[in-house]
């Protein structure tokens, strides 16, 4: 009880040098934050972005990318090597005929950053990227592949929003869904995914984006795809990646 | 007689009350273009049972995804503490029986939504916010002694018409800091603590309120303010935990938001005027003025903490004081925080009058109105009405005059904070408005 007492009042009699002293404590914490910060200035910008809508409807196929320009030009294959279409500039819009060809839903999308390049102000490293989409009997798969050659500390952000109708479901593989977002017309996806470190290369060495492991699939399943049947509902999906780097040095 | 008297009181009192709700509920289809995309979404998400925070997050990936149209880290969209949720819930599902497929489409990052919204919702949404403006304005007619200037002067201030019936909910979060306050005063601390936590809830700032409430008790030799910091902490905790990934995101969205509003930290609007490279704006936007603010924050507020801590005043005149230091020290203030300090600009007003103080206490505000009028500008908040950007940027000045005013305005208001502040601490201030007046009679 005397203790207490006392304490209370020693407490009460120097409470402003204690809130002095925890000033210090916070200022120090913040400074510990920030040292990083300026040592390494690019840790909070965030390289390697691009987002990419598709939208199949009975006559068309759109595919809109919003992403990097200058002489890395991702391109869009067909599964035989064709190119289908070059993606140019910040923001580009490809609208094809697709009432008598509905397969260009199949094709490969590949966009390799062999290295480090700087476009918008935004540092790009090292990285290679393989996207195959595949129109099988009923479902589309989306097959990614993923390699990043240099980076130690990447963080994938991936936000897929997809308009469906009752018969088409989207699955993945390796990849957390958030919960109860059963069967709405309109859905938003949001995963937030580590990239594995192990999936970084080693050294000078350069793998390939074709050996690349396997890193994840979506996979968009729907009833009605056979191309002998009408689309009964725009398919949309929209995909976002942030790719989220930790520079080690500075440009 | 008496009874008859205070029948008169009340009656005259309910009036009073009726026609401010009458002014609000004039105004409520007036709105700010981004915030009621986020009210909208707001009610939407609920309406499906979907957690607010979800959608930021689906949010900010789109964002960091379409960099191109702007800097965007974070999609500005619910980053505010729990509370409304709880408070929102029941209003967004009788809203879901009228609008059951109602969706929200949301415009890319950084560009301006023109979200067209049912007077239903606007309804709903300022429904408790205006109740809230109404239990201020009877707690400061309680706490006055039955002071109707001061209900008046709350309930018909422009701003807080303005911040309530066509913008923001810091009325809620201002209700639970009186609150809060005329509880504590009561000696009902408990009670007290829960308030100032459903106030922090609600909006990050009552929280700032929370070591004056500990120092009285350290203050009196009294151990109470650890159980006082306890119940805080504890129903803070219980609303927070169950949201904590999205609070957490939008926490972080708010330590590195960039400076803007009436703070001189938001310097970097210059920068952009002066055709800045897009690197260098990004490192002034989003590390170097975000940690200069929350150095001053932290500096700032122990500063008032630890001068308080030794001070002989009424707790009252400590608030004031404290969210005075806030508002100069904060890196983001927009015109609704303003809101905060008006109840205790009013308590203060009632207890120590002074020509000074009055016009000090109308320069808050009416500088913070002035900053919305010329900054937003006002005339936008009529987008309910019509599309015409002829009209909704009619008050639009050119950009440099804009940054002009702006800039002056932000300074001008600053002066008088600080003038303010100087007044409490030497009860006299630097620049005497009263003085003047003499001078000029003489």
């Amino acid at each position: 009880m005397k203790i207490g007492k006392t304490a209370i009042r020693h407490l009460s009699k120097h409470i402003d040098k204690i809130i002095i002293g925890l000033s210090y404590v916070l200022l120090s914490i913040m400074l510990l934050g920030l040292v990083p910060g300026i040592l390494y200035q690019e840790k909070l910008v965030e390289v390697g972005i691009w987002q990419e809508t598709r939208e199949i409807r009975n006559d068309n196929f759109i595919v809109r990318y919003y992403m990097n320009s200058g002489d890395n030009k991702p391109t869009v294959l067909t599964p035989g090597g064709e190119e289908l279409l070059a993606v140019d500039g910040l923001e580009s819009t490809i609208e094809k005929d697709n009432s008598s060809h509905r397969n260009l839903w199949d094709h490969i999308f590949r966009n390799v950053a062999a290295s480090s390049f700087i476009i918008h102000d935004i540092a790009w490293d090292n990285y290679q990227m393989m996207q195959t989409v595949r129109l099988w009997e009923k479902q589309v798969t989306f097959e990614y592949k993923f390699l990043s050659t240099e980076n130690e500390n990447v963080q994938l952000a991936l936000s897929l929003k997809h308009r469906y109708d009752n018969y088409s479901t989207l699955t993945f593989d390796n990849v957390k869904i958030n919960e109860n977002q059963e069967n709405k017309l309109f859905v938003r996806y949001a995963v937030k995914l580590e990239l594995d470190n192990t999936f970084t290369a080693t050294g000078n060495v350069r793998y390939s984006v074709d050996n690349a492991l396997y890193w994840l699939r979506l996979t968009f399943y729907a009833e009605n795809i056979p191309a002998d049947n009408n689309w009964h509902d725009v398919a949309r999906l929209t995909m976002s990646y942030s790719l989220i780097e930790r520079k080690q040095s500075q440009e | 007689m008496l009874k008859n008297k205070k029948r008169k009181i009340n009656k005259r009192l309910f009036l009073l009350i009726l026609l401010a709700l009458g002014i609000r509920f004039a105004l409520i289809n007036l709105n700010h273009p981004l915030d009621l995309q986020t009210w909208h979404g707001l009610f939407v998400d609920l309406n499906q049972n979907k957690s607010p925070y979800t959608t930021f997050e689906e949010l900010t990936y789109e964002a960091r995804a379409t960099q191109g149209v702007g800097w965007s880290r974070y999609y500005m969209y619910f980053a505010y503490p729990p509370m409304l949720i709880p408070i929102y819930y029941p209003l967004a599902k009788l809203y879901g029986v009228f609008y059951p497929n109602d969706q929200v489409n949301f415009s890319i990052a950084n560009v301006d939504p023109y979200p067209q919204v049912p007077l239903l919702l606007n309804f709903l949404f300022k429904l408790p916010i205006i109740l809230a403006d109404v239990g201020i304005a009877l707690l400061l007619y309680k706490m006055t002694k039955g002071s109707e200037k001061s209900l008046i002067s709350y309930l018909f201030n422009p701003l807080v018409i303005f911040v309530s019936a066509a913008w923001m909910f810091d009325s809620i979060a201002a209700f639970f800091l009186v609150l809060a306050l005329y509880l504590f005063e009561r000696k009902r601390y408990n009670l007290s603590a829960v308030a100032l936590s459903f106030g922090f809830l609600t909006k990050v700032f009552p929280i700032f309120a929370l070591p004056i409430f500990c120092i009285e008790f350290i203050r009196k030799k009294s151990w109470k303010f650890i159980r006082y910091a306890l119940v805080f902490g504890l129903i803070s905790a219980l609303f927070i935990l169950p949201f904590w990934t999205g609070v957490k995101l939008s926490f972080e969205y708010q330590n590195v938001r960039e400076p803007s509003g009436l703070t001189p930290l938001s310097v970097h609007f210059i920068a952009m005027e002066l055709d800045a490279s897009q690197s260098t704006l990004n490192q002034l936007e989003y590390v170097i003025l975000p940690a200069l603010g929350s150095f001053f924050l932290i500096v700032g507020m122990s500063l008032i903490y630890a001068y308080l801590s030794k001070k002989e005043i009424s707790l009252r005149q400590k608030l004031l004081m404290t969210f005075i230091a806030y508002c100069i020290v904060s890196k983001n203030l927009h015109e609704p925080h303003i809101l905060m300090l008006i109840p205790l600009c009013i308590l203060e007003l009632h207890e120590r009058y002074s020509f000074d103080k009055k016009w000090q206490y109308r320069l808050f505000w009416m500088l913070a109105f002035a900053y919305a009028i010329i900054g937003v500008p006002l005339t936008r908040f009529l987008y309910g009405y019509t599309l015409d950007m002829g009209i909704l940027y009619l008050f639009e000045l050119p950009m440099l005059a804009k940054g002009i005013v702006l800039a002056s305005v932000v300074v001008t208001f600053h002066l008088v904070l600080w003038n303010a502040l100087i007044t409490l601490i030497r009860g006299r201030p630097v620049i005497s408005l009263e003085g003047l007046r003499q001078r000029l009679k003489r």
